[in-house]
């Protein structure tokens, strides 16, 4: 199958030497969920701002149904963007505070002269509002008289008005409360399974993604270094900061025997990054080659790669776990 | 059981809000033992860091403490002159370290600052005492260090000055609100390390302060859940997480993403958390809880023992009748 959202080589670097994204490659099918995970500064959410040219990479090609947006004309990439919608994190900032809810889902389609007319304008706002479960009367309101689960409903309304067939969602439910995470994890699948989209899910909660996505992809300062279809990622990561991250991550099990990972040090600076592989610096494993030598990224099984010179499952021993 | 070493008695706190008066805590009762370790678990809007600040009298104007006592070690902390007891014998951190700490002192002076005000100790004891603090926290080179500024540090270094700073004094509660909420998981993971050491090392009892239900049950012995300013449900650990008495307590352990569950959909709970300017009359939860009846929407549920260590406010404790 033919992939939706091809990315090759992908790098932005910034002024002052900041590597934000220095080289990552994946793709997206139609239908599937990626998740493309890490912590701060890992260059998650430059990668997906780049994966739409909201941001200019500084290389790499960026296939999207086949055609490589790079090469597209300023009128032939806004054309494109129909097929292309974001969700924001912060369900508070993303959305105009002087605009009603009507005329914040209207917009896109305004822009890409979707509905003709006036009327179909407003059944399409109105259908909109229906798909992500918020009343017909929320058209005329503010987005201030809604709370931080429902403004993220709003915002999945305005992106998938335009009919895309790629939504690229940063950390959309990362500001919301637990008991409002499910809703709208929920509503995405939902959303997928109704209208056939693909998401490229930026998350840092390792166990939302366990949720939603189809295969994972996790970062660290700039590289990817291991993709895994979820299931198989959650019970067999190869690479030792995928480990890390998964034991780090405190589970709700009173008394459970943890076999914790404590990484030592602070994340470099992406201004810095160390030589060899990146994650020598907090690696437990870290040997001479892996201070001089960029591991390349090693398929460890069907759809599994692994950028580690010792990739292998559970890598790091129990003794040096805590 | 020995006296606790921090009760706070049927808090309620009131602010003014436009003309208003909204009670983002109501009615709030819970104990510490010594060295003990206790969570307050809550989502936003519950009430829990307005428990904290009012614990502190950090309190903004607009605010104060309407009704209830607070005891540390036996004394009202309304009579015992505050300034005298916070930072010495009551350390905190909260979820900010940029905002918490000074920019433009040094972070050796900021650690060493609560000493020399309470006059614990001379000046040169003090930096002396606050580079062994900064080197107990985990930070490498604190001679060095301690000449930085907050901006020169990442989160999780200021993170740990504020613990040091916070235990400088060798307090005998700490209470710490969100402490990790704002780091990256992995700096998280070395943070409540630190935490979990130092209250071995030292003793001293905590309040935690978090949303996170994992968390909460990795570090803490006894837990407080909050819903919309009020205590719906207080236990030992153990119980809460395999018998929850609430259905708030029930629903939020259920709808907690988990690790190593392949179930794709998640639970969810309706509806949204109510702010403090309309919290509905009865149980604060009644809108969005499957087994209300209609009782629970007219009058507030009286707490409800169900072990000697676990009680919940929940009407259908009592078959769903005043007792």
């Amino acid at each position: 199958m033919t992939a939706l959202l091809d990315i090759e080589n992908l790098s932005k670097h910034f002024p002052g030497g900041v590597r934000a994204v220095d080289g990552i490659s994946f793709h997206i099918a139609p239908g599937e969920t990626l998740a493309l995970v890490g912590e701060s500064g890992c260059g998650k959410s430059t990668t997906s701002r780049l994966a739409l040219r909201l941001l200019e990479p500084t290389t790499g090609s960026i296939r999207f149904n086949g055609e490589d947006l790079r090469t597209l004309s300023p009128a032939a990439l806004r054309r494109r963007r129909r097929d292309m919608q974001i969700v924001f994190q912060d369900p508070y900032a993303s959305l105009n505070p002087r605009m009603t809810i009507g005329e914040i889902i209207a917009e896109p389609l305004r822009v890409h002269g979707l509905a003709p007319t006036r009327a179909a304008m407003q059944a399409r706002v109105a259908e909109l509002l229906d798909r992500v479960g918020l009343p017909p009367d929320a058209a005329a309101r503010y987005p201030r008289q809604f709370s931080g689960g429902q403004r993220q409903r709003i915002g999945i309304a305005r992106a998938i008005g335009p009919n895309p067939s790629l939504v690229v969602a940063d950390e959309p439910v990362s500001a919301l409360d637990v008991s409002l995470q499910g809703q709208v994890v929920n509503l995405l699948q939902d959303l997928q399974e109704q209208l056939g989209l693909s998401y490229l899910f930026v998350a840092h909660d390792l166990a939302v993604v366990r949720h939603i996505a189809h295969r994972v992809a996790v970062m660290y300062l700039g590289v990817i270094v291991e993709t895994a279809p979820a299931d198989r990622l959650f019970a067999a990561p190869h690479h030792p900061y995928t480990q890390a991250l998964l034991s780090a991550a405190p589970e709700p099990e009173p008394g459970a025997v943890r076999n914790r990972i404590i990484l030592q040090g602070e994340i470099p600076s992406p201004r810095a990054i160390p030589p060899g592989c990146r994650f020598h610096t907090r690696c437990p494993l870290a040997q001479d080659i892996c201070r001089a030598q960029t591991p390349p990224n090693q398929q460890v099984a069907p759809g599994h790669t692994a950028a580690c010179h010792f990739a292998a499952p559970y890598p790091i021993p129990t003794e040096s776990r805590r | 059981m020995n006296n606790p070493l921090l009760q706070v008695e049927g808090l309620t706190t009131a602010f003014r809000a436009g003309g208003a008066l909204i009670r983002p805590v109501q009615d709030v009762s819970f104990s510490v033992a010594q060295g003990g370790a206790l969570g307050i678990v809550g989502e936003s809007g519950s009430g829990k860091s307005v428990t904290a600040l009012s614990i502190l009298r950090l309190l903004p104007d607009t605010a104060r403490i309407e009704t209830g006592r607070i005891l540390f070690d036996g004394t009202d902390l309304a009579t015992a002159g505050m300034t005298s007891v916070r930072g010495r014998d009551i350390g905190m951190v909260f979820q900010e370290p940029m905002t918490s700490l000074n920019p433009v002192l040094r972070v050796g002076d900021q650690v060493a600052e609560s000493l020399t005000l309470h006059n614990i100790c001379p000046p040169a004891e003090a930096r002396a005492r606050a580079i062994d603090m900064l080197r107990r926290v985990g930070l490498s080179d604190p001679e060095r260090r301690a000449q930085d500024y907050p901006h020169q540090m990442s989160g999780g270094m200021r993170q740990r000055v504020m613990i040091a700073g916070a235990l400088v004094c060798r307090p005998r509660l700490l209470i710490a609100d969100e402490p990790t909420t704002a780091l990256d998981v992995t700096i998280q993971a070395q943070i409540l390390d630190i935490l979990r050491r130092m209250r071995a090392e030292l003793g001293t009892a905590i309040v935690l302060i978090t949303h996170d239900l994992g968390v909460i049950a990795e570090f803490v012995e006894s837990v407080v859940v909050m819903y919309a300013g009020r205590v719906v449900e207080r236990a030992d650990v153990a119980s809460l997480f395999r018998n929850p008495g609430h259905p708030y307590t029930t629903g939020l352990l259920r709808a907690v993403p988990r690790l190593h569950d392949v179930q794709r959909r998640l639970y969810q709970i309706p509806g949204n958390v109510p702010p403090p300017t309309r919290f509905p009359p009865g149980c604060r939860f009644a809108p969005r809880c499957a087994e209300a009846r209609p009782i629970c929407t007219e009058h507030v549920p009286p707490e409800i023992a169900l072990s000697p260590s676990q009680s919940a406010a929940c009407w259908k404790h009592t078959g769903f009748a005043r007792p």
